[in-house]
């Protein structure tokens, strides 16, 4: 039995980290170019509803990630306007979003009555059945549904466009010199934008992953429960890094999914303090790791192109 | 400029005069206030205490009014404006309004304050509380969970163990004791009452731990539950808490579910029933509970019936 409890721990740490990977990915390109798009907890929230609807009313998730992706665009496009073309406080604009995704999810959610009562089709396996009975790698890897693989693939190409092609490389110097990098006559305000809208469209995919990899409902209240800021945390424990970072959102889906296993043992720790641990690890990491991290040099500064 | 504001204020407070003598005395006897932690439209508990209120309105024609999606810091301002609107009776819907409640009852003696979903008066004689009887729909659902399991492994899951999902674990608990003392009990919280996602992931864990039968006392989030026990190829079943599991959520592997009667408790504090500054568990007696049989065996039937003509009688002893 205690095999079998340690495969599922595994199997759910790699479900669990699914979306945050993928939040995480388009959130390094755009805090690479300098903005912290603070608002990626509550695309992803709006992501989630839209993932959950168009899947339940389309019956097909290819439609409802696209939908997402598409809400995630126009929701990148506010963030961008506001935050580079307009100059607002990052963090204000981003908890501004938060807000306004609660408010506005529940008000929605509110007319789509009938969701509450049907599941929406969600994500299956990426293998065959057959394949999830090998012992170790099938639970673990097999078993998967299909948005895990996705999660790892995008991490390796967000890795390789990074660091291997001149766009990636734009982005690097956007964050680090802005206005050396308009000298090369490189549009940063254009480059901006698309790092935002990429890192909104990620938070809105994940969003939707994060209901049609698992229950298939959608609940009004905030059901993102933090991840956007976990990804924010995870970021910067990765130290800017696909890799890293996609190691650092696994690290936390690993830990969160053992704080509730760790639960039903007869433990003298008290529940409280076992669901601390996902927060307290971040906490732990993000001490460790912000030393040994470079930061891009206009992390979390309006860029003024009139100084340039 | 300061011409403007002079002119801006004059207009201000003579508008204010005219208002002022101008206002109609509107008959407040009998009116009902309900204030919401939620939407009215969440088809959960905030809609049905609301759609309670309605059906009181338009029986005994009551003038009502309701506040939606308060908040915990807004709390007191919007019961304070009820009050100083002339409501008879406010009623605040949700655990989390006690405080609140009670802090504008000192200011308001004549009118009177309902703590709804909570058991505590605060002392104060124009104060009442009114709940469900979330230990007699812990018993029953411990019957049928009892009944239904295969490995004599049974979980309950929930956000937070407040003083009611407490008490529903305990009488849980002891429903499980009275059929098999050897039914091993574990219990999970998510700590959170609206995360689908960690609904499902924690039910799975439950699953792999041979854990065959969920009782989920959660809101919204209670449809991962229900998602991941569907999804368990017959691995695990459940028994649904609240609500009911088979028609909220289409769960095709609940045995059964013991519902909350939301609508009927609005109901009741709307009409001024439950106005004498007492507690009140409305329980099967009141039919603030009923037991709803999906897959639940005849055997499982029949016990749960019996278990509620003796808690009716009042051969089991568990806290109220």
């Amino acid at each position: 039995m205690t095999y079998e409890i340690i495969l599922d721990w595994l199997q759910a740490s790699l479900r669990w980290s699914a979306p945050l990977i993928i939040c995480a990915m388009g959130e390094i390109f755009a805090e690479r170019s300098g903005i912290i798009n603070m608002g990626i907890e509550g695309i992803m929230l709006c992501g989630a509803l839209c993932g959950v609807a168009v899947s339940y009313y389309a019956q097909s998730q290819a439609v409802a990630l696209f939908a997402c992706a598409i809400l995630g665009l126009v929701l990148g496009l506010i963030v961008a306007f506001l935050t580079v073309s307009r100059r607002t406080n990052q963090v204000v604009t981003g908890l501004m979003i938060n807000l306004l995704a609660i408010g506005a999810t529940n008000v929605i959610f509110s007319v789509l009555t009938v969701m509450r009562h049907k599941r929406a089709t969600t994500f299956g396996a990426l293998f065959p059945e057959s394949m999830h009975r090998i012992p170790l790698v099938g639970p673990v890897l097999f078993a998967q549904p299909f948005t895990t693989w996705i999660a790892i693939f995008i991490a390796f190409i967000a890795s390789f466009v990074l660091y291997k092609t001149r766009w990636g490389l734009n982005v690097r110097a956007v964050g680090d010199n802005p206005q050396a990098t308009a000298t090369a006559g490189l549009s940063v305000i254009k480059l901006k934008y698309q790092t935002l809208i990429l890192s909104s469209i990620a938070a809105s995919v994940a969003g939707g992953i994060l209901t049609l990899a698992s229950s298939g409902y959608f609940a009004a209240g905030g059901m993102t429960g933090g991840r956007g800021f976990i990804v924010l945390a995870a970021v910067v424990v990765g130290g800017w890094d696909p890799m890293r970072t996609m190691f650092a959102c696994m690290l936390f889906g690993a830990t969160d999914a053992a704080q509730l296993r760790l639960q039903t043992t007869e433990s003298i720790i008290p529940t409280q303090f076992l669901q601390m641990l996902p927060y307290v690890i971040t906490v732990v990491a993000l001490t460790i790791m912000v030393k040994r991290s470079r930061v891009p040099k206009t992390w979390g500064a309006a860029y003024d192109g009139r100084r340039s | 400029m300061k011409k403007i504001i002079t002119v801006l204020l004059s207009l201000a407070v003579m508008f204010s005069v005219f208002a002022g003598g101008a206002k109609e005395q509107v008959d407040m006897t009998g009116s009902v206030a309900m204030v919401l932690s939620g939407l009215k439209t969440d088809q959960a508990f905030n809609q049905y205490t609301y759609e309670g209120m309605l059906r009181a309105a338009s029986e005994k024609g009551i003038k009502t009014a309701y506040k939606e999606n308060v908040t915990d810091a807004e709390q007191v301002e919007v019961i304070r404006q009820l009050a100083q609107q002339g409501y008879e009776i406010i009623i605040g819907q949700g655990g989390q309004f006690g405080d609140s409640l009670a802090t504008v009852a000192k200011e308001y003696p004549d009118t009177h304050f309902i703590f709804s979903v909570g058991k505590d008066t605060y002392g104060l004689p124009n104060m009442s509380a009114a709940t469900v009887s979330y230990s007699e729909a812990g018993y029953l659902g411990g019957i049928m969970a009892a009944h239904s399991t295969k490995t004599g492994k049974v979980a309950m899951i929930t956000g937070v163990f407040y003083a009611n999902q407490a008490q529903m674990r305990d009488s849980f608990k002891k429903a499980l004791h009275d059929v098999n003392p050897s039914i091993e009990f574990t219990a999970i919280e998510t700590n959170d009452w609206s995360d689908t996602d960690k609904a499902y992931n924690a039910t799975n864990a439950l699953i792999a731990q041979g854990y065959d039968v969920l009782f989920p006392c959660l809101d919204a989030a209670g449809a991962g539950v229900a998602a991941a026990t569907d999804d368990s190829k017959n691995k695990a079943v459940l028994v649904g808490s609240v609500a009911d599991y088979a028609e909220t959520y289409d769960c095709k592997s609940a045995m059964g579910s013991v519902t909350f009667n939301w609508e009927g408790l609005g109901y009741l504090e709307a009409t001024g029933e439950l106005t004498d500054g007492k507690s009140h568990v409305v329980g099967m007696a009141g039919n603030g509970i009923s037991a709803i049989y999906n897959n639940l065996s005849s055997e499982g039937v029949a016990a749960v019936e019996k278990a509620k003509s003796d808690l009716s009688a009042g051969k089991i002893n568990i806290p109220d």
